[in-house]
Formats: C-alpha cells, structure tokens, sequence
C-alpha cells in the first residue's frame, strides 16, 4: 500500500478537504483495514478494534485540517492517532482487565453470525487454513500479555512494518528505546509461548 | 535483557575490537530480522558464541520475530460492514473540515445511499448490544446498585415508603404538606413522650417524700422493739431498705435529732428539684431534639397513616 501511493493518498487527502466525498470514502477504504489489523493485535477483541476503528476515523474526519501534507506522511499520521487512542482505550480498561477471559465469549464473533470478509489468496485447504487460526489465536493471546510498550513496537515493527525511525516519530520515544523495545517484545513473547506450551505438553 | 546497558556509559557500537553486551541488546532487533550486514554478523555471533546469556536472549528475540511472522500471515478478518459503519458514523458527524461544502449534498446523497444498502437494522442492533454490554459491565451494575440501595435506605430512615409514594407527593404544595405533617407528628410524639417522662419524675418525686415522711415519722414508735431485741445490729438498718419499719438504737436517734431541723428540707428540695431540674432542661430542648425520636423511630406508616385518615 505505501511507497508510491504515498503522493496518491495525499492528493486524496487535497481533495477530501475540498469537500469531496468520494475522496473520504477512498481514504477510508484504502486505510481502514490497517487500522482495524493494529487495533485488532492491540487489544485482542474484534468488539472494541470495531468501535475504536470507528472512533479512529471519526477523528480523523474531523481534524482533516490539521494534517499537514507537506510535513508527515499520511500514513503516519493515520497510525499515531490511531495509537493514541489505543493508550486511551487501554488506560480506560485497565481495571477491567481481569474480566476479560469472561467476556472473550461476548465480544468474538468470529464463531458468531456476523458476516467475515474471506481474505484473498486464502483459498487454501481448510485443514492448514484451520490450523493457522489455531496458532495465530495462541500467539495472539501471548501477544496480549506482552506489556503494552513493548507489545506497541513490535505489533508496528513485525506486523506493520515500519522502519525504527518512523515508529520512534509514532511513540515519540528515541530509536535506541524502540530497538530495544522491539527485541524485548520479541523475547517476552517468545518465552510465553514457550512456556504455554509446555504446559500444554 | 534486563538492565545490564544501563551501567555502561560509553556509547555501545559495533567498532571496536570486543563487543560489550549493551552493544548485542542495541542491534539484537536488527540482528532477528537479519539487518545486519557480514561483518557486523561476524562481530555479534563472535561475542555470542562467548556469552551464554547474550546467546540466549538472541535466540529468544529471534524466535519472537518468527512467532510475530506467523501471526503477520494470517491478518485478522475485518468485519464486512466495518467500511459502512464509518462512512456511516462520519456522514452524522457532518462535514469534515472548515469548508463546508459545494459537494457536501452530493456527499450526503451517496453515503447515505450507502447507509441504506448495508439496512438501518444493523446500526440499531449494533448500538443496542452496545448498550446491553455498557449495562451489564460489573462495575456499572453495581455502582448503580448501590445508588439505589442508599437512597432506598435513605428515604426510608425518613419515613418514606416507595411503595406507597404518588406523583402527588411531588408538587410542592403535596411536599410541602408531607413535611409539615410529618413535623406536626415528630413534634406531638415528642411532647407525648416529655410528658410520660415527667409524670414518671413527678410520681418518682412522690415517692421519695413519702418514703422519707415513713422514714422520719414512725422511729418513735418502733425503737423500744428493736431496743429490747437486737441491740448489735444497730448500724446495719441504713442498708436495708424497703418495707420494714426502720431501726435504729438511741445513740444514732439521739444524733440524728440533731441535725433533724437540716435533714428533712435538705434531701427533698434537692430530690424534687433535680426532677423539676432535668424537666426544665428537657423541656426547652424539645424544639432541638424533635428530630431524634423522628428518626430513630421512623414511623412505618407515616405515609399511609395521612393517605387514609
């Protein structure tokens, strides 16, 4: 999506301002599952990733103004407010934490009714495809664990790709501190899953 | 990785002949992903293969990496009317930005097109288990079950029944009414209750008079059996009160005639005083105290008693 678009997105952008509405509806489009994706991995239910996506480009919409686009790219903008609202929602819930196993069953749909976008390119055997979301539930859940600093840095490094320098312009926080940030996210991760499965062995 | 960088001041890098660990931890991320280039590869595995603790951090952050590779590859569904739920939610919040548009109809006109198309049920049902969620989450449960249970308690220490509370009551002029009979009330049960008090004062009083008229009166006639009798047991009458004919030996008579002119006024002014004492203190405290009985004693039906007289 980015590289090249990057100009694309911020013509987009011109003309949205001006009132175009079929611009809006591209931006959203364009950028909305990225940002459902970061929300989905921060806090683990599809409930809230909804709503906060939501609120995401409420805010977006409202203070389209206020992004420069000589001075940022878009796509940073989109993920430091996106951000910002996770640290909010995560501040929020905090107290609530514990009861989240309980409402696990709530807020998935993904076993529930609720009409799922298949992803292209899945079309594989439903075994593997099965298997896969098997796993990625078990590390999904570990990730969850991970402090949420570092869980933010990794999340932006491994599944979002950005480069250090501009995940430390994203968190505000010096390259040296997200490097560090990354790998020690990496390794909590790592030593849950581990340890998860031996206990399950 | 804990905190064995931050005792090391020098800046770590990868120069130099021998790498500190503070220098593995900088490009450990870099290192997991296979950003190094050859030489600086050379370096980190050269000072690993020293370090067991180095290694095993390395080995951790690498497996990290491949576990988030993993979930990178299956990218969690996003749900299908995501996209017109927020075109939806943004075409409420109005227009975007300072310039309020020349398009802005021909916005609306599309987005709400497209509203229709994704079916006003949906964002009915969304907001409504939103709702129910919001409702049912155990802190706001229960926070509103307490609200209620102390304003419950509250009322009722009052004197107020929900049950039998009308819209009624509510006007001022019912409000007004509820509390001045409610005052009224307080304040006869009040004055009822100093009156039963002064009457047990008064009769209390009575009592300890002709209790010291029995007392005074008869020795004359009783001493000579007690004389004849028991001369020894003398002083032990004081303790004995009640129904016997007090006792006593000359000697004690003889002076207890002497402070006799004392003896009878003293004890009875004090005595029916300190009645008439505490009374006079009661009584004009009656208005301050009115509220006490109310409320230690809440009239269970207060209300009803109004409603049905």
């Amino acid at each position: 999506m980015p590289a090249g678009p990057n100009e694309e997105v911020n013509g987009l952008v011109r003309r949205c301002m001006q009132g175009d509405g079929h611009a809006w509806r591209q931006i959203v489009a364009l950028h909305h599952r990225r940002v459902y994706g970061l929300c989905y991995r921060f806090t683990g239910s599809s409930a809230d990733s909804e709503d906060l996506t939501q609120e995401v480009f409420l805010k977006v919409y409202r203070s389209l103004q206020s992004f420069d686009v000589e001075r940022g790219s878009f796509q940073s903008w989109l993920t430091a407010l996106t951000r910002n609202l996770l640290v909010d929602h995560f501040r929020r819930n905090r107290s609530t934490q514990g009861t989240q196993s309980l409402d696990a069953g709530w807020d998935d749909p993904e076993a529930a009714a609720a009409p799922i976008e298949t992803l292209p390119g899945s079309e594989t055997d439903p075994l593997t495809r099965a298997m896969q979301r098997e796993l990625s539930s078990l590390i999904q859940k570990a990730l969850l664990k991970v402090s949420p600093d570092l869980r933010e840095a990794v999340i932006l490094r491994d599944l979002h790709d950005m480069d250090y320098r501009e995940i430390a312009e994203t968190l505000r926080i010096p390259e040296g501190t997200v490097k560090s940030r990354i790998s020690r996210g990496r390794m909590e991760l790592a030593r849950l899953l581990e340890r998860n499965k031996k206990q399950v062995m | 990785m804990t905190d064995k960088g931050q005792f090391d001041s020098r800046p770590p890098s990868l120069e130099g002949s021998r790498l500190d660990c503070a220098a593995v931890e900088l490009h450990l991320a870099e290192w997991a992903e296979g950003g190094l280039n050859d030489a600086e590869r050379v370096r980190m595995e050269a000072h690993v293969a020293a370090c067991p603790a180095c290694r095993e951090e390395l080995e951790q952050a690498r497996r990290g990496r491949e576990w988030m590779l993993l979930l990178k590859q299956d990218a969690p569904p996003v749900p299908a009317q995501l996209l017109e739920r927020i075109l939806a939610a943004t075409q409420d919040a109005g227009a975007p930005h300072a310039a309020p548009g020349r398009s802005r109809s021909a916005t609306a006109a599309g987005e709400s097109a497209v509203a229709q198309m994704a079916g006003a049920p949906v964002w009915q049902k969304n907001s409504v288990v939103v709702l129910r969620r919001t409702l049912f989450e155990p802190r706001i449960a229960l926070v509103a079950a307490m609200a209620f249970f102390s304003i419950t308690l509250t009322l009722n220490l009052m004197g107020v029944r929900l049950r039998s509370l009308q819209l009624s009551d509510f006007t001022p002029a019912g409000m007004r009414r509820a509390i001045t009979r409610q005052y009224v009330q307080a304040d006869s049960r009040v004055v009822r209750y100093y009156q039963n008090l002064r009457f047990v004062y008064e009769v209390e009083a009575r009592v300890q008079e002709l209790k010291r008229a029995t007392e005074t009166a008869p020795p004359p006639a009783a001493a000579p059996q007690t004389e004849t009798g028991k001369p020894g047991r003398g002083h032990s009458f004081k303790l004995q009160p009640g129904a016997n004919p007090p006792v006593e030996n000359p000697a004690d008579r003889q002076a207890r005639k002497q402070h006799e002119p004392e003896q009878p006024s003293a004890p009875a002014p004090i005595s029916y005083g300190g009645a008439m004492d505490v009374m006079l203190r009661i009584t004009p405290g009656c208005g301050l105290t009115a509220q006490e009985p109310a409320i230690d004693s809440p009239s269970p039906n207060g209300l009803q008693e109004r409603r049905f007289a």
